[in-house]
């Protein structure tokens, strides 16, 4: 697998001719995008509804205090901004692909299969309120709890954030994978898309093994108490070092699982 | 009696399609398990990290229960079908109702029943399954009464759900593109039922809100009836609302409909 800097920017520019796609797609169909916009503001309503009720608790719970549980509560809706823009759209369609026939269009692209199927459609209305609502959190949290507004503080921030995106591009994937075998959506990668919601709360009212688990194994809980961790200073060295590796073993990990699928793929439709 | 055959008929066949897909029933609740298992582990945390032993006049044991249960029964009254109402508005199926002798309301209720009568079967299963559970765990008493008092107002609580779904259905005559609305609704229901957190551990004025709304006789009232933090006294009055509700709800979804079905240009089809 040689990767030359001319197929990256052409990678590169090829996602932005995607994204401007989209856009035109929104522009087109505008209400889809207030559809969109109303569905995820009330998502993102019963996501907050937790925080509010850990405001009203008003104690520490395994000693994440309020102000704490804001920073994972910003940090996770920031996540799912990324998400819900990059890949979900995305991944979704991604069984639909195998089973119309649509994924062999694909493959006569010139371009790499995984990042047509990865790239194709961004997001623009589930994002917005989610970047609005989570940012003001993080802001808000930030200041509350008195932590210096340093570069390096958010420069490191969104470095873990980054780092983040792409263990969450790796982990949700690898369950729609499952599809070159399934053909079909099953209900399998439905469940692993749910385990989502255990980051709905800082992986410190877990126990233990299930911390393990979800930080190590199948990094789900990686995706928002990385960065949090981080900002409250909770991060000791081994976790510093699962920073960087994570993402790089995930990544490797699904393209692995990718190559081993495609091997295997033999044109469901046709 | 005759005029009736084709409801039974249509009751028949939603009960058949969805023993088809009873597994993906089970599946649904099994996936939905994640926030569930969020829920019980977040209360676990906050009445370890707590002083009292009752928060919000919950004990831990009502609590996890509470959470359960609501999850459980927030997937059986769940709706579904405005979709398809949509479609059917969108594409023009809704011609055939106005031409063919079968009203759509009555249609879209044995539907719904069809299918919820294999879903409420599935329930009860795991609903046996988890009181065994429970009541091995804690002190937990469960008496016949509060059963049967549990499974009238899940009924009345389906009722409910299908009318306010039957009537924000009619939403489609004047919106096209009304998925995000029907989504957003869908969730909204789901947090003001109580399927997240009780209604009344956010204070007084937001319990007394939702008690004029008839969100919470989804699924907050029945999980309250089964965890035994209501007595009878206040259990019959609730069922009487829950009544109330579903009268007023048949007004609304019938007026809705009436002034949807002045719009309807049947476009398709």
């Amino acid at each position: 697998m040689s990767i030359s800097l001319s197929e990256i920017r052409k990678h590169v520019r090829m996602f932005f001719i995607f994204a401007k796609n989209s856009l035109v797609g929104y522009m087109e169909y505008k209400a889809n995008f207030y559809s969109g916009l109303i569905m995820e503001t009330v998502f993102l309503l019963s996501k907050l509804i937790y925080i509010v009720f850990v405001y009203q608790l008003g104690i520490e719970i395994n000693g994440i205090s309020p102000d704490q549980m804001m920073i994972f509560t910003g940090t996770y809706t920031i996540m799912i901004a990324i998400y819900t823009g990059l890949f979900m759209d995305n991944f979704y369609r991604f069984a639909g692909h195998i089973r119309n026939g649509t994924l062999d269009l694909y493959m006569t692209k010139p371009l790499s299969l995984q990042f047509m199927i990865s790239f194709r459609h961004v997001n623009f209305a589930f994002p917005i309120p989610n970047l609005i609502a989570g940012i003001t959190m993080i802001v808000l949290a930030w200041r509350r709890l008195g932590i210096e507004p340093s570069f390096i503080h958010l420069a490191g921030y969104i470095g873990v954030i980054l780092s983040s995106t792409i263990v969450t591009y790796s982990v949700l994937l690898l369950p729609q994978i499952l599809a070159f075998w399934t053909v079909k959506s099953g209900s399998i990668f439905d469940i692993l898309d749910k385990c989502w919601d255990l980051n709905n709360m800082p992986m410190y009212i877990y126990p233990k093994w299930l911390r393990r688990i979800g930080l190590y194994v199948v990094p789900i809980l990686f995706i928002t108490n990385m960065p949090s961790v981080y900002l409250i200073d909770r991060l000791d060295l081994f976790l510093g070092i699962w920073i960087f590796a994570a993402p790089v073993i995930s990544l490797l990990v699904v393209r692995l699982f990718w190559k081993l699928a495609v091997k295997h793929y033999e044109s469901a439709s046709s | 009696m005759k005029a009736l055959q084709k409801y039974k008929r249509t009751y028949i066949l939603a009960l058949q399609n969805e023993m088809e897909y009873r597994t993906d029933f089970l599946m649904s609740i099994i996936s939905g398990g994640f926030i569930i298992l969020v829920q019980c582990f977040l209360w676990t945390a906050v009445f370890r990290s707590s002083p009292q032993e009752i928060i919000n006049g919950y004990s831990y044991s009502q609590i996890i229960i509470y959470s359960v249960l609501s999850g459980v029964v927030s997937k059986l009254v769940s709706a579904g079908f405005e979709g398809e109402v949509a479609n059917d508005i969108k594409t023009g199926g809704l011609s055939k109702f106005i031409a063919q002798p079968i009203h759509y309301f009555s249609y879209r209720i044995c539907n719904f029943f069809g299918g919820k009568t294999v879903q409420t079967a599935v329930v009860l299963v795991l609903f046996v399954i988890l009181m065994i559970v429970f009541t091995q765990i804690w002190e937990f008493q469960l008496r016949v009464g509060q059963i049967v008092l549990f499974l009238v107002s899940i009924l009345f609580g389906l009722l409910i759900n299908f009318l306010l779904f039957y009537s924000i259905s009619a939403l489609a005559f004047i919106i096209t593109e009304v998925w995000g609305v029907f989504i957003a609704f869908n969730q909204g229901v789901y947090l003001l039922s109580g399927a997240i957190f009780p209604l009344n551990i956010f204070g007084d004025t937001f319990a007394r809100i939702s008690s004029y709304l008839p969100f919470q006789y989804v699924v907050y009232f029945p999980v309250k009836i089964i965890n035994g933090s209501l007595t009878i006294h206040e259990i019959v009055p609730g069922l009487l609302l829950q009544a109330v509700w579903v009268i007023v709800l048949m007004i609304i979804s019938k007026l809705s409909w009436d002034s949807g079905m002045k719009k309807y240009v049947a476009v398709g089809g």
